[in-house]
């Protein structure tokens, strides 16, 4: 006993000594030298676009006067910290957001309007008009957009092209029938990958219901209530009754599942692309295997609908260094670094000198991916402080009409009820 | 009688087995995610079709991973020492002491119990800024050791319960002072509650994921919880295969720890359950 417990002693007192004589390493934005600007969020710590953030802050450092450094962590966690760090003392400047953060932070009153920073007119000479709209609440710019587009959908040609579909489906009728022709070819393939668990299940809804003519909120009052969300309720239903969709499918799920060809259809950002290449579809195969597409319309003519999506980047009300943070705002977005972000990762630009050159134009995913984003409009709890709530209250209603607990009308209108108690508590 | 019949014991047998099961399935849905291409990840088969030690050679040669390792065995161990150490003698003091306010005191430790971390992890973050320790391993250290005291406190106090008073009197009678009767009498008997405290205090700070990505920003200084979230947990995608690889990798060291140790352990949390 005592020499197993001297082991474990020699062991614990070894490992301290080690630690402590262990020295730390130091990379590109995050060194002791003095830095002015402190930028947060998580792109700089993924493996994906550490390289490119790595070497953006290298090159702003070079030049400009006011140091740049960056704090990170992972994307599911970044709203909570940034929380934690405003409500202490520690500088925090620019943060990385993504539009659910940017909902939570601005009603929170964190962000400051960059309108007085910089004013309205060179906003909109600089930026995209639908890109800055994502960054508006109630009157005031609280974000500049990074990069924005839509979550949209993409489908897989080859698929299609064996039921039949040489174009992927305009219409809800179209898209029915093209899923029938794909299950009739295949039996294994899960024609449609919509999420049906978690928050992403309420991002993917509610295009739907927009294409359905419903809406949850109008001028603040909630509108779940209505025959439209009811219409689209059954069709879901309907979908999943014909196994066109699957119950716990989340969009990890989707991505991994389409990646696999075991998926004909599913909803995700423009980095659909890459992450097909990260979940094993090689670069040749890519045309073959993923295709970006309008959502269905209900009746020939309606607008696609999609939701917007994207990073921003905020100011902070505490932030002391207001100006410099702007200046380097404005270099992270500018043409040369928006490009640079587009090719080694596929994020669109948002500035309008980017979005004319010739990169963009000959980029033909993109351009169709930011086109088909032209009728997008932002998730409507995005600006609500309680938004991640509200999504889940949603998910479990949806749910709860899926898996048969209760009917359409029931759970519509116990969702409604519940949006508009969460909504005024 | 009962314990004895057949019936009992085929009972007994098929729920330690669905007991098993249950506890057992996920670690080996580890072990066969950690076993198979990434891309196979969400096929529902086992790794025999897929066989591959990627993942665990890509876990192993990575520095970074490494890094996190060393990080966690030295915050873990450290903190683990230390609140051993002031548990120890907090115990002592609950257990053999009599003084005014010593009642209270116990209940107001037991009661930091009750406050969920994140909570305290808002007046904790905003406390180590102003000490200007925030983004250092002291913080980190002090942290854990403010959530291991009470339970750590409280089990030495129920082992130092169970030892006679008689021995510190006649220790006394004996000529030692209080350091030796501490030192050389008490301590050394109290060794298993002393251990279970030490193992309990390693594991909580080993599986920390919310404090360590709190209190600690810079990379070459994360510790393991945050490191393999940061490395495999992405807004796009998530790689479970190398996660699942890495999480058995490093499970190793606390489960050889457990292993050594796992009887004193037992009888540490055991201790005072029965009075004899």
């Amino acid at each position: 006993m005592k020499k197993r417990l001297l082991g474990t002693m020699i062991l614990v007192v070894s490992t301290m000594l080690f630690g402590c004589s262990s020295k730390s390493g130091s990379e590109a934005g995050t060194s002791k030298e003095s830095s002015k600007i402190v930028w947060a969020g998580w792109s700089g710590e993924e493996e994906s676009t550490k390289p490119f953030i790595n070497d953006l802050i290298h090159s702003y450092n070079s030049e400009a006067k006011d140091k740049v450094k960056w704090v990170g962590w992972p994307w599911k966690d970044t709203q909570q910290q940034l929380i934690i760090r405003n409500q202490g003392s520690e500088q925090l400047d620019v943060a990385q957001v993504d539009i659910n953060m940017f909902g939570a932070l601005a009603k929170m009153g964190l962000l400051e309007d960059i309108n007085t920073l910089l004013g309205k007119k060179e906003l909109s000479k600089t930026y995209e008009g639908s890109a800055l709209k994502v960054g508006q609440v109630d009157g005031k710019q609280l974000g500049v957009p990074w990069s924005v587009a839509s979550i949209g959908m993409v489908y897989n040609p080859t698929i299609l092209k064996k039921a039949g579909y040489d174009n992927p489906p305009k219409t809800i009728a179209e898209f029915e029938d093209c899923m029938a022709k794909i299950k009739a070819v295949d039996p294994d393939i899960i024609p449609y990958g919509v999420a049906t668990k978690e928050e992403t299940m309420a991002t993917d809804f509610q295009p739907w219901l927009w294409t359905f003519g419903g809406k949850i909120l109008k001028n603040g009052k909630v509108t779940l209530d209505s025959s439209k969300t009811k219409d689209a309720m059954n069709w879901y239903k309907e979908l999943l009754k014909n196994n066109f969709i699957q119950m716990n499918m989340t969009r990890f799920d989707a991505r991994q599942l389409f990646a696999e060809g075991k998926l004909a259809f599913y909803d995700d950002a423009i980095s659909a692309k890459g992450v097909a290449m990260q979940n094993g579809i090689s670069e040749d195969k890519l045309a073959e295997s993923i295709q970006p597409m309008e959502r269905p319309v209900l009746n020939s003519g309606d607008d696609p609908q999609a939701a917007m999506w994207g990073h921003l980047l905020v100011v902070f009300k505490k932030s002391k260094n207001k100006e410099e943070a702007l200046s380097f705002i404005k270099f992270v977005t500018s043409e040369k670094q928006a490009l640079k972000y587009l090719n080694s990762n596929g994020m669109p630009p948002v500035v309008k000198s980017a979005l004319s050159s010739d990169e963009v134009k000959a980029d033909t995913w993109t351009k169709s991916w930011l086109d088909y984003s032209k009728t997008g409009q932002r998730l409507e709890f995005t600006v609500e402080q309680n938004g991640s709530e509200l999504n889940n209250i949603l998910v479990e209603e949806l749910q709860g009409i899926l898996l048969n607990k209760k009917s359409v009308d029931e759970g519509v209108t116990s969702a409604s009820k519940r949006i508009d108690e969460a909504i005024n508590q | 009688m009962f314990e004895k019949s057949r019936g009992f014991k085929v009972f007994i047998t098929i729920f330690a087995i669905v007991i098993g099961i249950f506890i057992f399935f996920p670690l080996f849905w580890m072990i066969n995610t950690a076993l198979k291409s990434p891309s196979k990840t969400y096929t529902v088969d086992l790794f025999f079709s897929s066989f591959t030690i990627d993942n665990f050679k890509n876990v192993l040669f990575d520095r970074q991973i490494l890094t996190y390792l060393r990080n966690s065995l030295f915050v873990s161990f450290t903190s683990s020492f230390l609140s051993t150490i002031v548990s120890m003698f907090a115990g002592f003091s609950f257990s053999k002491f009599r003084y005014r306010g010593r009642a209270s005191l116990m209940s107001l430790i037991m009661m930091a119990q009750a406050f969920p971390q994140a909570i305290l992890l808002l007046t904790l973050y905003t406390m180590m800024q102003k000490l200007r320790l925030d983004g250092s391993y002291i913080s980190l250290m002090l942290s854990y050791i403010a959530f291991v005291l009470p339970v750590g406190t409280w089990t030495l106090k129920a082992y130092f319960d169970q030892l006679p008073d008689s021995l510190i009197e006649s220790a006394k009678v004996d000529g030692a002072g209080w350091f030796r009767i501490i030192f050389q009498i008490m301590f050394p008997l109290a060794v298993p509650g002393v251990i279970s405290t030490a193992i309990y205090s390693f594991v909580w700070s080993w599986n920390d994921l919310l404090y360590s990505l709190t209190l600690i920003t810079e990379d070459a200084k994360r510790t393991l919880a945050p490191g393999l979230v940061m490395k495999y947990m992405g807004e796009f995608n998530n790689n479970w295969a190398e996660m699942m690889a890495a999480s058995i990798v490093v499970s190793i060291p606390v489960t050889i720890i457990f292993i050594l140790l796992q009887k004193y352990f037992i009888s540490g949390l055991t201790a005072g359950a029965v009075k004899e």
